[in-house]
């Protein structure tokens, strides 16, 4: 079974924030809530905004440098610019053995402008299902299901296509827009917060 | 005064084979790593059978023909698909979605972690020698021992059966990690044969030890190895003669010493002379 918690990334997992306001910005990925001092790389957002809805992707992708036990942005994303209303997509390269999870932390100075483990308005979590199973996870009180089918359980043409489909998830608070999700194996989920604040997707046992 | 003892062929037989029977059973393991590939491999053997036949003097032989060798290689190959493989992210393509009030996604890819592929194939083998061996008398202390030592031999063996063996498990373990995966679709087939194509030549090398390994073992075992004798009889020094007209008074056991034993093959029968005083 994956591990499920978008407190605790891991390579499967990915992390989506939308820069609605101008500034400059520092990301870290911190494997512990006293790591977060560090800086991995700056975004500035700045110009002319894109309409809402029609931001462009930035992608910043991190790896596990082993001597320096922290994660590392790659060169080119260490400092980026980017407009009003673009998104940032945070994710990882090849995991390395010992590669612990982490969150990504996004300050403005002293201000904390996002935290994936507290996900809020506008914030995207997706999960790369690996292995099959029958997933649970708790989202503030409630409880939601995703079946993950054995990916050799269908023929390949069809697995091909559901895997084109991510199954996409809406979140207004505590509820969700699919409370039982069926995908297969190599098929991603994604959680779009629609609404709410301090969200976070926790996979339990049975 | 002298004494003669002779044993037939059929006993020497008998002598041979309990002497096989009480040889303790022998086994050595060993490690090999080439490249990515990691192999430990255990060699236990076993003597039984063998006809033994007497060459008369002056060859004074004892041969040993089908000496029965079987035996075992419990092995464990190993390495990780990772240190074969490319780096491949699933899906190939990248998957993308329109989010509201987001824009149009691309997910990320995902990174396969290759998973470390072992197996452990159990290797029966059996083969048999013709030997020879020399006659010789030791001094064994209180006793005297008829020994025999080995002339310089190879065995031949032939493992090539168990490469299929290897190959066909390493391929079953192989497709079962990597059919496992999601999203490799029609590169599987590919990925497959990389790794076969990488483990193949590995499979000669492994039987090379695995050979080497078997003749190791066989040179652990006294009666093998060229240069330590293998005890067939032994005789005390000290032996008791008890009167024939017993139990007239005054005759008491007489103790004498054998102080000398020679070994030879005569009309196909050991014969052990000795002198006593």
């Amino acid at each position: 079974m994956d591990t499920l918690n978008s407190q605790h990334l891991t390579p499967q997992d990915g992390y989506i924030h939308v820069f609605r306001r101008p500034g400059e910005f520092t990301y870290s990925a911190p494997v512990l809530e006293y790591d977060g001092g560090f800086q991995t790389g700056r975004i500035v957002v700045a110009g002319d905004p894109a309409p809402e809805g029609k931001g462009q992707q930035h992608d910043v992708v991190l790896s596990w440098d082993i001597e320096a036990r922290q994660f590392a942005s790659r060169d080119s994303d260490a400092a980026t610019t980017i407009r009003p209303n673009d998104f940032v997509v945070f994710h990882f390269g090849v995991a390395v053995h010992g590669q612990p999870p982490c969150f990504i932390l996004i300050r403005q100075q002293d201000k904390i402008e996002a935290d994936s483990r507290r996900l809020k308005t506008h914030d995207v979590f997706t999960h790369f299902f690996f292995r099959p199973g029958e997933y649970s996870y708790r989202l503030g009180k409630s409880r939601y299901q995703i079946s993950v089918a054995d990916h050799r359980s269908i023929s390949e043409k069809e697995s091909k296509k559901q895997s084109k489909s991510p199954l996409m998830i809406t979140v207004r608070g505590n509820d969700v827009s699919v409370p039982h999700g069926r995908i297969v194996a190599g098929q991603s989920a994604v959680w779009f917060i629609e609404q709410g604040e301090g969200i976070h997707i926790d996979g339990t046992l049975g | 005064m002298d004494t003669t003892l002779a044993i037939s062929e059929a006993g020497v037989n008998t002598v041979f084979h309990k002497a096989l029977a009480g040889l303790p059973p022998v086994a050595k393991t060993e490690s090999q790593t080439w490249g990515p590939f990691f192999a430990t491999y255990s060699v236990a053997v076993f003597l039984s059978g063998g006809t033994a036949s007497l060459e008369n003097a002056p060859a004074n032989k004892l041969d040993v023909s089908g000496l029965h060798i079987s035996g075992s290689v419990a092995a464990s190959v190993g390495f990780d698909l990772g240190l074969i493989l490319p780096t491949i992210c699933i899906p190939p393509e990248p998957i993308c979605a329109d989010l509201p009030l987001v824009g149009h996604v691309c997910l990320p890819q995902f990174c396969i972690p290759w998973p470390h592929a072992s197996i452990s194939p159990f290797l029966p083998f059996s083969f048999n020698v013709d030997l020879s061996f020399g006659f010789r008398v030791d001094d064994l202390g209180a006793q005297w021992g008829i020994d025999v030592l080995v002339d310089p031999f190879s065995p031949r063996f032939d493992l090539t059966p168990m490469a299929p063996v290897i190959l066909s498990q390493m391929e079953a373990e192989v497709t079962s990690k990597l059919s496992a995966i999601p999203g490799l679709g029609g590169l599987l087939s590919g990925l497959i044969k990389t790794v076969m194509d990488a483990f193949t030549p590995i499979v000669d090398l492994l039987l090379d030890a695995i050979s080497g390994l078997i003749n190791a073992v066989l040179k652990t075992l006294d009666l093998l190895n060229v240069s330590i004798p293998f005890n067939l009889l032994k005789f005390d020094k000290l032996q008791t003669f008890i009167p024939t007209n017993v139990p007239l008074l005054g005759d008491a056991p007489v103790k004498m010493t054998l102080t000398g034993l020679t070994a030879s093959v005569l009309d196909h029968e050991l014969v052990a002379e000795g002198q006593f005083a």
